[in-house]
């Protein structure tokens, strides 16, 4: 951006004065939210990260202690290695299942509107309840799940109390939660130009053709979109190995941010929660830069060449 | 203009009579009376039983008024409590969890009751030393019990009886209780379990009554050290190891799954799929209304054979009434815990509960003890093998570690030695620097 187009507010006439005034009046809700209930808190944490806080006496400051602390915390790892395997793990599967899911509920056939709302109402209900009825799923006795792997002459598992299932299971629970990506991913659907599939079927491409050469480029920001914030989401899982496992069998499914929690509220230890919260943002953020650097290569849009 | 004066007038008239109404009924004795806000975590019956305690309270202090406001649940009192003490709203008294002690006092959210209980002459020598024990951290008081939970072993009588064995007779030692597992074990016709004698970590884990059971301490308190890998600590890891490995960890893991919820009719231990439990007293409650009809007596834990000494173990957590930091009305609020913490008041919450009371007086009180299974429960209190989890500042930590290794040795991932070794070295570490 070069100074002259910078609008100086001096410069402005009354008008253009009156109507930023009035625009940031109606937006300062957000900006006084922003400002109060996430950027201090942010700058607080950051602050609290290099102190030895509990929550109730004065931080003393300890420099970089509780980030070479971290180094040396062995469930710093295993909380770190959990939250990748259900990132790198999860997030493939997630986003196949819901592509997946997304084209066939682009079909037209009788009775989609009844489809696409049962495929999304699960993402209404509340985590808990949804954690809860998993559980149930799961559970090897008597969950629906295991009665099916029966049917196919397979023993299942016990899925979350077993600890090489227990993080799959977790995974298999967080595929209910799809909806709002497949809503996405429908509008995406929508706007695949009908001609580019016409010419293609002129041409003689086939069903699986057209779907990996137009249908899959044509929807690939919204792929990218969902991605970044399956990436972000899945990092912060919480709730779900709270409810259903809480971290265990041994530790199997302690994730980052349920041990953040533990170091916070059950060890009192308020500012190495905030280290390691800082440290997960800037894995977050690396995540982030990478998928974006890489986007070039897979991500295609139609109006900006190469951007 | 009239008309405004008029109304004026009227207003005035009112205001007057308004006052003086006010000064006959005598509504404003204003700040005479001091108003104690209580934070507790109970809810329904038990929050009514409270209710009826402060009311009674209220009515025989005319100075304090206590104001009773339940935060809806033990873990959401307990977090928004340490909110509220960490922003500086404290209430002015409230409950906790034994539990929680430890870290609290150990950060500064609570207030000493030492000056107070000496000020006042309040007489501790009634409490249990287990029960007076929970509430201590580094040498101070912070905290007196008002109700606690002891645990013992319960058995099904019928199921006795159908094996073959005494109905009238529970395990004294490790290795009758064993013998009699194996005797009460019943397969079904495709080699699977289908009755258990006795599940080590059913209904949730019982590591730190094993412990105590087996001769073992958690903790050596004179010298300051953590001591999971203790001989006889590990003696018991390896016990409850050694029965994984017995019954399979997979097999039971399959029975266990078909088990119904805690609380209710489906309970394995009800339904008879568990031969023996390690439970809490609030069974000789829970089980009138949910089984009425199982037979069923409740027993010490029992100790292995070469350990005789440490028979009668048990272990014991409670809620404590505390004074939060930041609490205004702090000596107010030492007034309202000294009457709750009469054996008369205490006691008739536990009863409401139907848990059992920190008080030696009520030892003898047909309320807890008309019921022989309770009086179990009771007596295990006075046990000289009683125990708490260690009041350290990173007790939690500790519970927590121990929790996961005895989760890693049960599947089969760690030797007991090996996992209690590093449980020792890392919660060590964590306490040395905590100091």
């Amino acid at each position: 951006m070069s100074a002259a187009t910078v609008p100086r507010l001096h410069r402005l006439t009354r008008m253009q004065r009156r109507r930023l005034f009035y625009g940031l009046f109606f937006v300062s809700p957000w900006i006084i939210g922003f400002l109060w209930f996430t950027l201090y808190p942010m700058g607080a944490s950051l602050y609290y990260s290099f102190t030895d806080y509990n929550l109730i006496k004065t931080p003393q400051w300890i420099g970089a202690a509780n980030f070479r602390e971290l180094l040396g915390d062995e469930l710093f790892w295993t909380s770190l290695y959990n939250t990748f395997y259900l990132t790198v793990v999860g997030l493939p599967v997630t986003t196949i299942f819901s592509v997946g899911l997304a084209v066939l509920l682009n079909q037209k056939i009788r009775g989609l509107a009844f489809y696409r709302t049962i495929y999304y109402v699960p993402s209404v209900v509340p985590i808990v309840a949804t954690s809860i009825v998993w559980m149930w799923l799961l559970n090897p006795a008597y969950g629906p799940i295991n009665t099916f792997l029966g049917w196919l002459g397979i023993s299942g598992p016990n899925w979350l109390r077993d600890m090489v299932w227990a993080k799959p299971a977790l995974i298999l629970t967080g595929l209910w939660g799809v909806g709002p990506s497949v809503i996405i991913y429908l509008a995406a659907l929508q706007e695949v130009p009908q001609q580019l599939l016409e010419a293609a079927e002129l041409d003689g491409a086939g069903a699986w053709q057209k779907l990996f050469r137009i249908t899959l480029p044509m929807i690939s920001p919204a792929v990218f979109f969902n991605v970044i914030m399956g990436v972000i989401g899945s990092f912060q899982i919480f709730a779900q190995p709270l409810i259903m496992t809480n971290g265990g069998p041994a530790n199997a499914t302690l994730v980052y941010a349920l041990y953040l929690f533990r170091n916070a509220f059950s060890y009192f230890k308020m500012g190495y929660a905030s280290a390691l919260a800082w440290v997960l943002f800037g894995i977050i953020l690396l995540c982030t830069v990478l998928i974006f650097k890489t986007s070039a290569r897979w991500v295609y849009y139609e109006t900006g060449g190469n951007r | 203009m009239a008309s405004k004066k008029r109304l004026a007038a009227k207003f005035t008239l009112f205001a007057l009579i308004l006052s003086l109404a006010v000064l006959v009924l005598g509504i404003v004795p204003a700040g005479a009376r001091t108003t104690v806000t209580f934070w507790h975590s109970w809810t329904g019956d038990e929050a009514k039983a409270l209710e009826g305690l402060i009311a009674e309270f209220n009515k025989t202090h005319e100075d304090i008024q206590v104001q009773g406001i339940s935060q809806g649940g033990w873990s959401n009192h307990h977090q928004k409590l340490l909110t509220a003490v960490s922003g500086g709203t404290a209430p002015d008294v409230a409950n906790l969890g034994s539990d929680y002690l430890p870290e609290w006092a150990h950060n500064g959210a609570l207030t000493p009751l030492d000056s107070y209980i000496s000020k006042s002459k309040y007489d501790l020598s009634d409490f249990y030393p287990i029960s007076l024990q929970m509430g201590r951290f580094g040498g101070k008081t912070y905290g007196l019990a008002l109700n606690q939970d002891t645990y013992a072993l319960l058995w099904n009588k019928d199921l006795f009886k159908k094996a073959g064995l005494d109905p009238e007779k529970a395990p004294k030692t490790i290795e009758e209780l064993d013998a009699m597992v194996e005797k009460l074990t019943v397969r079904d016709k495709d080699g699977k379990i289908a009755q258990i004698g006795f599940l080590p970590d059913f209904p949730w884990g019982h590591f730190d009554l094993y412990g105590p059971a087996f001769g073992g301490s958690f903790y050596d308190a004179r010298n300051k050290k953590i001591t999971a890998n203790d001989a006889e600590i590990v003696r018991a890891l390896e016990w409850e190891q050694g029965f994984y490995k017995k019954y399979d960890v997979k097999s039971i893991s399959t029975f266990k799954s078909g088990f119904g919820a805690y609380a209710t009719g489906n309970y394995a231990f009800y339904t008879g799929k568990v031969a023996m439990v390690v439970e809490g007293e609030w069974q000789a409650a829970f089980i009138p209304k949910f089984a009425p009809k199982l037979n069923w007596g409740a027993a010490p834990f029992p100790s292995p054979k070469d350990k005789p000494g440490a028979y009668g173990a048990t272990t014991t957590v409670g809620s404590l009434l505390v004074i939060p930091k930041g609490s205004k009305h702090a000596s107010e609020a030492w007034e309202f815990i000294r009457w709750m913490e009469q054996p008369r008041n205490a006691g008739k919450f536990a009863a409401a509960l139907h848990n059992v009371p920190a008080f030696k007086s009520l030892a003898d009180d047909p309320e807890f003890t008309t019921d022989a299974n309770f009086r179990v429960f009771m007596r295990l209190l006075g046990s000289a093998n009683a125990r708490h989890w260690p009041q350290i500042p990173v007790a939690n930590m500790y519970a927590t570690e121990i929790g996961s290794a005895e989760e890693a040795v049960v599947l089969g991932k760690k030797p007991a030695k090996e996992a209690l070794d590093e449980v020792t070295r890392k919660i060590q570490a964590a306490l040395d620097k905590a100091k």
